[in-house]
């Protein structure tokens, strides 16, 4: 899965666990100050990241994702190390 | 002659309660475990034994007493050797009258005493290897002295250990008049009121069918209704709250809403509506306005609860909710009968009842069990809910914190795994 592709899915999963028009999501939209995300969201996307990705991220590392731009990154990786496994 | 106090093998049937504190430390009538060996030999050495884990935060708390695994230099000395879950009930002389071990009808030990030249003999390197010896070689001795093995025999025991600890520490100063406009039902006697405490008008105190204890610097604000036994706490308050009996409300604790039988261990909040019952509350714990939980099944069958991550039949109708340290509920939380709720977790109410068993450090979410924000986040909410009481949280005890979050992350993950199956959203 290219970086696109993620974005894609990162921005499609954030418009329908936080309610935001995906037009409205950028690289740097910033989940908490910009698309308004509180703690429970913050948990709920990292569960629907989870899900939709199919992969395991660590509860302490996915706090430090900021931003849009961040997930897309962050998730790559973790795309990447477990294609590597 | 010294005291050991030490944990055994088995410690785990206690959890959730035991993740971050020894049997020991738990609470059981008015005072902990410890408390009340420590009443029956005020004037003996006492050394306490724990899991290496533990070592840090009990040494913070009760100094060079501690021993672990690490260093367990058993004392010189003839020793009464106690279980961290016993509650002795016969008089201090008589545990030192002979050599020999005693032990439940299961066969758990709850304590022995050895002479030291016995103890020499055996060359035991730590006071449970010592005790599985005695046990062993020592006279067996009958005793109606009891071991809390589960967390249920806490609450089950609390509304007599009320009355125990009532009589032998607080029934010399009882009598005193709790305040104008209070109605006390039931013999003065049967009431103690500590020293800065405010009990407002309109509060309802009945001592007829046990004594009721309100300790230094309790406020009971009015509206509130206490029916004794029942221990209210220092500095605890009473918010409007229905106390009903058998119920235990540690220190620093603020409480409203209706709880019966249960012990809420201290520093724990619980300040609006909602029921509480037969249940054993820990430190640090918020339950949200109207969270309640079961302790009735239906069908009026026995309860079980999760011990050792597997269902065990308590023998009884009235079983509550264990909920471990630092965990918090939101507001209309729902708890099945007989659960079990790790530390740290964070419950947010679903659609229905909760899960029964709910590991360490989840979070419940949308009607299933998840992962969280992780350890970092659970540390600073801890933080900061121990400094709204001016209290801090030691290096010792995240660390403590920590391994425990290790320790509990296969089974939080096996259970994470099995929810995802489900329907999300």
């Amino acid at each position: 899965m290219d970086k696109d592709q993620v974005l894609e899915t990162v921005c499609e999963v954030v418009s329908d666990v936080l309610g935001v028009s995906i037009s409205d999501i950028t690289d740097e939209s910033r989940f908490v100050e910009d698309l308004g995300a509180e703690s429970i969201q913050s948990v709920e996307l990292v569960a629907a990241f989870e899900e939709a990705f199919e992969i395991e991220m660590d509860e302490d590392a996915a706090l430090q994702v900021k931003n849009v731009g961040d997930a897309v990154d962050f998730i790559s990786a973790v795309l990447d190390q477990q294609a590597g496994q | 002659m010294k005291v050991v106090v030490f944990e055994q093998d088995g410690f785990e049937s206690l959890y959730p309660l035991t993740y971050l504190k020894a049997a020991f430390e738990l609470r059981c009538g008015a005072l902990t475990l410890l408390e009340k060996v420590r009443r029956k030999f005020p004037d003996t050495g006492l050394r306490l034994e724990v899991r290496d884990a533990l070592a840090g935060v009990t040494r913070e708390t009760y100094g060079a007493a501690v021993l672990s695994g690490s260093q367990p230099a058993l004392p010189d000395d003839d020793l009464l050797l106690i279980s961290a879950g016993a509650i002795l009930t016969a008089a201090p002389e008589t545990y030192r009258q002979a050599e020999r071990a005693a032990a439940t009808q299961d066969g758990d030990f709850i304590w022995a005493y050895l002479k030291a030249d016995t103890v020499r003999g055996l060359g035991a390197g730590s006071a449970r290897e010592l005790a599985a010896l005695a046990a062993d070689r020592l006279p067996a001795e009958a005793t109606d002295d009891i071991l809390i093995k589960y967390p249920w025999d806490l609450v089950d025991r609390n509304p007599a250990q009320i009355t125990a600890d009532f009589e032998a520490s607080y029934a010399a100063g009882a009598g005193a008049d709790p305040g104008p406009g209070v109605a006390v039902f039931g013999e003065p006697e049967q009431l103690f009121v500590g020293q800065d405490v405010e009990v407002q008008p309109c509060t309802f105190i009945d001592c007829r069918e046990g004594p009721v204890v309100i300790d230094d610097g309790a406020v009971v604000h009015a509206h509130s209704s206490i029916h004794g036994p029942a221990y209210i706490g220092r500095q605890a308050r009473l918010m409007e709250a229905r106390v009903r009996e058998g119920t235990t409300v540690g220190p620093v604790c603020r409480v409203g809403g209706e709880i019966e039988e249960s012990i809420i261990h201290g520093y724990a909040n619980k300040y609006h509506t909602g029921f509480l019952g037969h249940s054993y509350v820990g430190e640090w714990v918020n339950l949200g306005a109207m969270t309640t939980n079961s302790d009735l099944k239906n069908d009026y069958s026995n309860v079980s609860v999760y011990v050792n991550g597997q269902p065990r039949d308590t023998g009884s109708m009235k079983v509550g909710s264990f909920i471990g340290d630092h965990t918090k509920t939101s507001i209309g939380t729902l708890l099945n009968t007989g659960s079990f709720v790790g530390i740290m977790c964070n419950l947010v109410a679903g659609s229905s009842v909760l899960p029964k068993y709910i590991p360490s450090f989840c979070w419940y979410l949308n009607d299933r069990i998840g992962k969280g924000l992780g350890l970092s986040y659970a540390l600073e909410t801890a933080r900061a809910a121990m400094a709204r009481r001016g209290v801090t949280l030691t290096d010792a005890m995240a660390k403590l914190i920590e391994y425990t979050e290790e320790l509990t992350r296969p089974e939080k993950m096996e259970k994470v795994k099995r929810d995802r199956r489900k329907a999300f959203r």
